[in-house]
C-alpha cells in the first residue's frame, strides 16, 4: 500500500511543475486548481484505497457490535412484538442466574487449554520435522493440511463414533485391555477430552504450516555457525528456532486462543447437532449456550448479551495469553 | 490514479450490491413463469413421489422448486423461518410447519395467508378432524393444510425377543404389552434374561409418546398451559416421567440419545430391542439396520391408547407474492390422491380419511419389517385420536425435560433429582422463551 502511495505521489508532483517552469503562462486560478488537486491526489488517495476496508468493517463489523450492544439492553424476543429498555438486565440474568454460561466459560476455558497447548507443541514440532530435508517433501506438507480441508460436520460424526460409548473404537480398545469403557460423553473431563481430540486433529497441520513458513525465514547462517559451534540439534532449536519464532508464535497463539474461544461445531457435532453439549451442559461452550438461547428460545437480548460477555471474555484470554507467551519467548 | 479512485469505488459498490441482492425478487422466472417456492424439512416425500413434475404437467405456467428436504426442523429450519416470517421476507411461497410448532407459529394471523379466503374452506372431509381444526388458528383463519400423521406403533426386534424367550408374534405381543403395566412385565423379562442388548433406546421418544397419549385421553395438559405456566405435575408428564423412572430402575433402557451417532448403530448392531415408531420411523429404520437386518424388525400394536407423533401442516406465508397459486398447490399437495403417492414412496401416513381407506394404504405392508401391516397398525392408533395443543413454550420445555432425562440414563442425575432438575431447568427455559426477560 505505502508503496503505491509514493509512487503515485512522486509521479504527481513530476507531472505538475514542469508546466509552470515551462515559460508559459498557465491562468492562476487554473495553477491553484491543479495544485489543489495534486494535493487532494497526494493526500486523499490512500485514504480511498483504504476506504473499502474501512467501509466493509463499518457495514459488517461496526454497525453489528453496535446492534448488538443495543440489542443485549433490551427484551427482544421472535413473536413477541415490542422492545423494552432493560438496563443490563440481560447481563445479570446470564452473569447471576443462569448457571449454563457460568459454567459455559469454564467448559470453553477447560477445552481451550486442553487442546490449545498440546495443539502449539505438536505443530511445532511436526513442523521442524517438515522443515528437514525429507524425501517426498512436498507430500508430507499436504498430508498436515488434509484435515483442514476435511468437512467439519463429517470430522464431528467420525469422531462421534470414535468416541462412542457402545461401538466407539476408543472404547474398543479399553475392552480389549480388560479397562472398563468409558461414557464420554456423561463426564466433563472426558468430554473435553474427546472434543479436543477433535481440534487438535483439524489445526495442528494448519498451525504447522505458519510455523514451518516462518522457519523457511530464518537464516541458514545460524545454524551453520551454531553447529561450528557444536551446538547440538536440541540447542540449535531451543536456542535459534524458537527465538526467531517468537512473534509467529504469539500470532498463533493469539489465532488460537480466539478460535479456541468461539469453539462451536465441533463439540456441537459431538452430540448429534444438539446445542445443550450434553445432557447437563457438560460440554456447552459459550458459543454454544449463544446460539442455543438465540435459536431454541429466539431471544435476541440475552443473546446479545452473551455475544458482549464472550467478547470480553475474549479480549481478557487474548491479553493473558499475549503476556504469557511474550514472558516465555523473551526469556529464551 | 482517477482509475484507482474510480476502480475502488466500484468495487466497495460491487461489494455491497452483491450482499443486498435479491430484493426485487417478484417471483417470476427467467422464462415468465410463477416459481413457486415449498420449502420443506425431513422427509416429506414430494421429491420421492415425483410431485413436481405431476404438478408442472397439469399447470404449464408453474415452476415448482421443492427446497429443505431432510433438513431438521429445530435447529435448522425453524430458526430460519422464525426469521423469515418476523422479517416478511425469504420464508417461501409454501412452507412445512411441523406438529410441535404448528400452534405457535400459526397463531400469528398476521404473517399467514388465510387460505379460507382464497375459497379453500370447503376441504374440511379432505383431513381428520383435529387436522382440520390445527390448521386454523385462534382468530379463525385456515392457515394450514395437513399432511401427514405420525400415528403410532411399537417396532421391536424379532432376534431379540425371541433370545430373550418372550413372544415373537406381533398379535401376541401387542397383547402382552395392552397397557403401560404389560410394557413393564415384559420389559422385566427381557432384562431378567440377561441378554447383551437394552430392551429400550432411550429415554426420551417413550417420554414423548406417553406424554401425548396421556395428555390426548385426559385433560390435554403438557408441560406448560396456554398463558405459559409450567405444569410439570400434570397427569401426562408425571405419568410419563414416572414410567421412565420405572423403567431405568430395572435397567430396561438403554444408553442411546436419539438421533445420535450411537442410536444409529444400535439400530445396525441390535443394541436394543423396542423403540417407539410412528408411521415415518420404519424408513428411517430402514435405512439404519441396512440390508442385513431384513427381517429382524416388526412392528406391533403400540400399549395404551391410541397416540400421534409428527406429521405437519403446509401453510402460505403472507408475504408470497403469489398467494392464490401457491394456495392451490398447497391444497394439492395434500389431497387424497397425494398423499397416497407419498405414503407409497416414503410411508409417510395420510391425514385424510378418504386416503386412510385407500387399499394402498390401509392393506400396506412393510417387507422390511416382516410384512408387518403397518397400514393397519397406524392406521388404527390415529383413527380418534383428539388435537393436542401444543403451546408457545413446548419445544424449549421439552428440551429441557429431555436433557434431564439423558441425564439420568448417563448418572449425571440420580432418581432422586430427576424432578429437582427438571423444573429448575424448564424454569429457565421458560423464563428465556417466554414473558419474562
Amino acid at each position: 500500500m505505502s508503496t503505491t502511495t509514493t509512487t503515485e505521489s512522486a509521479k504527481g508532483s513530476a507531472a505538475g511543475p514542469p508546466q509552470t517552469k515551462s515559460g508559459k503562462s498557465v491562468p492562476p486560478d487554473q495553477r491553484s486548481w491543479r495544485l489543489r488537486l495534486n494535493r487532494a491526489d497526494i493526500k486523499g488517495t490512500p485514504y480511498a484505497l483504504v476506504a473499502p476496508y474501512f467501509l466493509l468493517f463499518m457495514v459488517f463489523g461496526l454497525f453489528p457490535m453496535a446492534y448488538t450492544m443495543y440489542a443485549s439492553l433490551h427484551t427482544w424476543k421472535i413473536g413477541v412484538p415490542g422492545r423494552e429498555f432493560v438496563g443490563l438486565q440481560n447481563y445479570s440474568f446470564l452473569l447471576f442466574e443462569y448457571e449454563r454460561f457460568g459454567w459455559s466459560i469454564v467448559n470453553t476455558l477447560g477445552m481451550f487449554a486442553m487442546a490449545t497447548v498440546p495443539q502449539l507443541i505438536c505443530a511445532l514440532m511436526v513442523a521442524n520435522a517438515l522443515n528437514k530435508r525429507l524425501k517426498r517433501q512436498m507430500f508430507w506438507r499436504m498430508l498436515v493440511l488434509a484435515p483442514i480441508v476435511t468437512s467439519v460436520v463429517a470430522v464431528g460424526v467420525i469422531f462421534a463414533r470414535i468416541w462412542g460409548q457402545e461401538y466407539g473404537m476408543i472404547n474398543g480398545f479399553l475392552e480389549l485391555i480388560g479397562l472398563d469403557a468409558v461414557n464420554w460423553q456423561a463426564g466433563r473431563f472426558s468430554s473435553w477430552f474427546a472434543i479436543s481430540s477433535m481440534v487438535d486433529w483439524r489445526w495442528m497441520g494448519y498451525n504447522s504450516l505458519i510455523f514451518l513458513a516462518a522457519m523457511q525465514t530464518i537464516p541458514r547462517q545460524l545454524y551453520e555457525a551454531a553447529t561450528v559451534d557444536g551446538a547440538s540439534q536440541r540447542q540449535q532449536f531451543w536456542s535459534i528456532t524458537i527465538p526467531q519464532l517468537k512473534p509467529v508464535i504469539i500470532f498463533t497463539a493469539f489465532i488460537s486462543s480466539v478460535g479456541g474461544m468461539m469453539l462451536f461445531v465441533e463439540p456441537m457435532m459431538f452430540d448429534a447437532g444438539r446445542l445443550s453439549g450434553g445432557s447437563d451442559g457438560q460440554f456447552q461452550t459459550t458459543s454454544m449456550v449463544l446460539v442455543d438461547i438465540l435459536r431454541t428460545h429466539g431471544n435476541y437480548g440475552v443473546s446479545a448479551a452473551a455475544g458482549w460477555l464472550l467478547f470480553l471474555v475474549i479480549g481478557l484470554v487474548a491479553a493473558v495469553n499475549f503476556l504469557i507467551v511474550n514472558r516465555i519467548s523473551g526469556s529464551k | 490514479m482517477k482509475v484507482a479512485l474510480a476502480a475502488a469505488a466500484a468495487g466497495s459498490i460491487a461489494l455491497t450490491s452483491a450482499c443486498s441482492g435479491g430484493g426485487d425478487d417478484d417471483g417470476m422466472t427467467e422464462d415468465g413463469k410463477i416459481q413457486l417456492t415449498v420449502s420443506l424439512f425431513g422427509t416429506f416425500g414430494y421429491t420421492e413421489a415425483e410431485l413436481e413434475s405431476a404438478y408442472e404437467a397439469e399447470h404449464e405456467n408453474v415452476d415448482v422448486v421443492f427446497e429443505g428436504d431432510g433438513a431438521n426442523w429445530d435447529t435448522e429450519v425453524r430458526p430460519a423461518l422464525d426469521t423469515a416470517l418476523d422479517t416478511g421476507s425469504g420464508a417461501g411461497d409454501v412452507v412445512g410447519v411441523e406438529e410441535q410448532a404448528a400452534v405457535e407459529l400459526f397463531s400469528n394471523s398476521a404473517v399467514w395467508t388465510d387460505l379460507s379466503a382464497l375459497g379453500h374452506d370447503d376441504k374440511a372431509e379432505n383431513y381428520v378432524d383435529w387436522k382440520w381444526d390445527i390448521g386454523h388458528n385462534p382468530d379463525g383463519n385456515l392457515v394450514g393444510f395437513g399432511t401427514d400423521v405420525g400415528g403410532m406403533g411399537m417396532c421391536y426386534r424379532t432376534d431379540l425377543f425371541e433370545e430373550a424367550g418372550l413372544p415373537t408374534d406381533r398379535a401376541e405381543v401387542a397383547a402382552a404389552w395392552a397397557d403401560w403395566d404389560g410394557f413393564q412385565d415384559v420389559a422385566q423379562t427381557f432384562v431378567d434374561s440377561g441378554i447383551e442388548a437394552s430392551f429400550l433406546d432411550g429415554p426420551t421418544q417413550l417420554q414423548n409418546m406417553i406424554l401425548g397419549q396421556t395428555a390426548g385421553a385426559g385433560d390435554g395438559e403438557l408441560y406448560v398451559d396456554a398463558e405459559g405456566n409450567l405444569t410439570l405435575d400434570s397427569a401426562a408428564t408425571t405419568t410419563a416421567v414416572q414410567t421412565v423412572l420405572d423403567l431405568h430402575e430395572i435397567g430396561a433402557i438403554g444408553p442411546y440419545v436419539s438421533w445420535s451417532e450411537e442410536w444409529i448403530a444400535a439400530q445396525a448392531q441390535g443394541g436394543y430391542a423396542v423403540m417407539p415408531c410412528p408411521g415415518w420411523m420404519t424408513g428411517v429404520i430402514e435405512t439404519n439396520s441396512g440390508e442385513e437386518n431384513a427381517g429382524k424388525w416388526d412392528m406391533a400394536a403400540a400399549p395404551g391408547v391410541a397416540g400421534n407423533w409428527g406429521g405437519a401442516w403446509l401453510g402460505v406465508p403472507a408475504s408470497s407474492p403469489h398467494p392464490e397459486e401457491a394456495a392451490e398447490l398447497a391444497a394439492w399437495l395434500t389431497a387424497p390422491e397425494q398423499q397416497v403417492k407419498v405414503f407409497e414412496a416414503v410411508g409417510n401416513f395420510p391425514s385424510s380419511p378418504a386416503a386412510q381407506a385407500d387399499p394402498a394404504v390401509a392393506d400396506a405392508t412393510n417387507p422390511y419389517f416382516s410384512d408387518a401391516p403397518t397400514g393397519q397398525i397406524i392406521g388404527a392408533s390415529v383413527q380418534d385420536f383428539p388435537a393436542l395443543e401444543y403451546g408457545t413454550l413446548h419445544t424449549p420445555v421439552k428440551g429441557a425435560v429431555e436433557g434431564v432425562l439423558n441425564g439420568l440414563i448417563d448418572g449425571t442425575y440420580s432418581a432422586d433429582d430427576v424432578w429437582d432438575a427438571m423444573q429448575s431447568e424448564a424454569e429457565n427455559a421458560v423464563e428465556l422463551s417466554g414473558g419474562g426477560l
